[in-house]
């Protein structure tokens, strides 16, 4: 489909450190019909990018020895040039935490190394096509349907999605499933735990502290954090937790040293920000 | 390690000496409950769940070791480390009181430093519990609501703009005064697509209307506010 007859080529700008991946990459790319450039510093691939208007661009998150500088790229490229450009991260970090900051600030999707050329090619397709000797953005595609815009007062929904409880500690309760929550996110969660835990059979409002999403299988999960300030609440928890299920508590506490204190670095970086309205 | 937050319960019948620990440990941004008895005590270890009891060996006729006793009766009681307080240097009540499940013991006059260094110490080493739930616990689901913004609609989906992107193919159910407006309230929907990110944390996920009708399609082509997107 980006094959066409047309002297027109899309470009896509590539940023890597690497030489050798950046060699390994245009050849890649010349499967598809395309214009690639590549580099290798940031300075000179932004003015290229704000310039010449590609397709395209892919970002690798670690530059050199700055690790992350891909991420202030991606967060600098959506601020100039907006919301349109297809950004791919292709980078060998994979760790959660990197994959839901790229896609906070703005990556439109995400590749891990060793590159997969297979999965990188399908991945721009879904992205970009060619219409005409132009570069239509594949999104754009809707059968032909265009969109009404609903006037902003009328905007307002709300809908319900299920999660799990993974995990509940002292200093919050971990959730896990299919769909990514953004850091900051209000949320109203209900479970028969909660209503175990606090004794009503309602929602209880929680705002997303934490987040996480593995790229392979696409499972997503945040940390929602206890009102620390709230002694009374506290202590609920704490009681609650020691009440539960005695033998799966004693057996926990055995391995309990590395996990408990993960929980508490979450909590150490915590400002105090959520509160069950009880 | 960080103290604030975490709480300690003194067990002591001394007025002036819980007054001073009181200020020693609350200034270090300890949660301070007390209590003078070994029953107040009970009672107060089972409300509260502290972190940690400072217990006296002496409570007024009672003894501290009446309250090492009780406490482990209590369910994982284990979690929650008790450190000894004592004038007397009875070398006797203090190896009880170790064979009862205290975790330490300091000596009166309380030496402010040696307290808070032994409290860090033995919140470090007995981390408190918490609770895990496998993937099939029915008492684990959970049920999120969240909010969102419908900026645009045509004929057969809508674009919902929220901060959480929504996994391709989930069923689910838009709750909107404009939706019920248009007749749409019925018709359950399908996210379709993936969530494209919009600004500060938000995507646009695609959400379909499934098994909408000609009539309720009408009404969305001929709406007046036309603002192509």
């Amino acid at each position: 489909m980006l094959k066409n007859n047309t002297n027109f080529k899309p470009l896509i700008i590539s940023l890597d450190d690497d030489v050798d991946f950046n060699a390994l990459l245009t050849k890649v790319l010349t499967k598809l019909d395309v214009e690639t450039l590549t580099f290798t510093t940031v300075e000179p691939f932004k003015k290229m990018v704000e310039n010449k208007k590609p397709a395209l661009v892919i970002v690798d998150l670690n530059l050199g020895d700055k690790f992350g500088e891909g991420l202030k790229v991606i967060a600098d490229l959506r601020q100039k040039i907006g919301d349109e450009l297809p950004i791919l991260v292709l980078t060998k970090r994979a760790g959660k935490e990197d994959v839901s900051a790229a896609f906070e600030l703005g990556a439109s999707d995400y590749l891990t190394k060793p590159l997969d050329d297979i999965l990188l090619l399908a991945k721009i397709r879904q992205f970009i096509k060619i219409s005409q000797g132009k570069v239509v953005q594949a999104k754009e595609e809707t059968g032909g349907l265009s969109y009404k815009q609903i006037p902003s007062h009328q905007q307002d929904a709300y809908f319900h999605l299920g999660m799990r409880i993974q995990e509940i500690n002292e200093f919050g309760i971990k959730i896990t499933g299919q769909h990514f929550f953004s850091r900051g996110t209000p949320i109203k969660i209900k479970s028969p735990l909660l209503y175990d835990l606090f004794g009503e059979d309602r929602h209880y409002s929680f705002i997303v502290h934490q987040n996480w999403l593995e790229n392979e299988t696409g499972k997503a999960g945040a940390f929602l954090e206890f009102d620390a300030s709230n002694e009374d609440l506290m202590a609920k928890v704490r009681t609650w937790l020691l009440q539960r299920g005695k033998s799966e508590l004693v057996k926990l506490n055995s391995t309990a040293p590395a996990a408990s204190s993960a929980g508490q670095t979450q909590a150490n970086n915590a400002k105090p920000v959520t509160k069950p309205k009880a | 390690m960080d103290l604030r937050g975490r709480s300690v319960l003194v067990i002591d019948d001394d007025e002036d000496l819980c007054k001073l620990l009181n200020k020693l440990l609350a200034g270090s941004g300890l949660n301070v409950a007390r209590a003078a008895t070994a029953t107040d005590g009970l009672a107060m270890l089972k409300q509260k769940a502290p972190h940690i009891v400072l217990l006296d060996i002496n409570l007024g006729g009672e003894s501290g070791l009446t309250f090492l006793k009780e406490k482990r009766e209590l369910p994982n009681s284990d979690f929650i480390p008790v450190v000894m307080m004592s004038s007397q240097t009875d070398k006797r009540l203090l190896s009880l009181s170790l064979a009862l499940g205290a975790v330490d013991f300091l000596a009166k006059p309380i030496n402010s430093q040696k307290l808070l260094l032994k409290i860090k110490k033995h919140m470090r080493d007995g981390p408190f519990p918490k609770a895990s739930f496998a993937e099939d616990d029915n008492e684990a689901v959970a049920d999120i609501q969240c909010d969102g913004k419908i900026s645009h609609i045509n004929e057969v989906s809508c674009l919902l703009n929220t901060s959480s992107k929504i996994k391709n193919g989930t069923d689910l159910k838009l709750e909107s005064v404009f939706l019920n407006e248009m007749g749409l309230g019925s018709i359950s929907n399908k996210a379709v697509g993936f969530g494209l990110y919009t600004s500060s944390g938000h995507f646009d996920n695609e959400i379909a209307f499934v098994g909408i009708n000609e009539e309720k399609a009408k009404k969305i082509r001929i709406m007046k506010t036309y603002v192509k997107k």
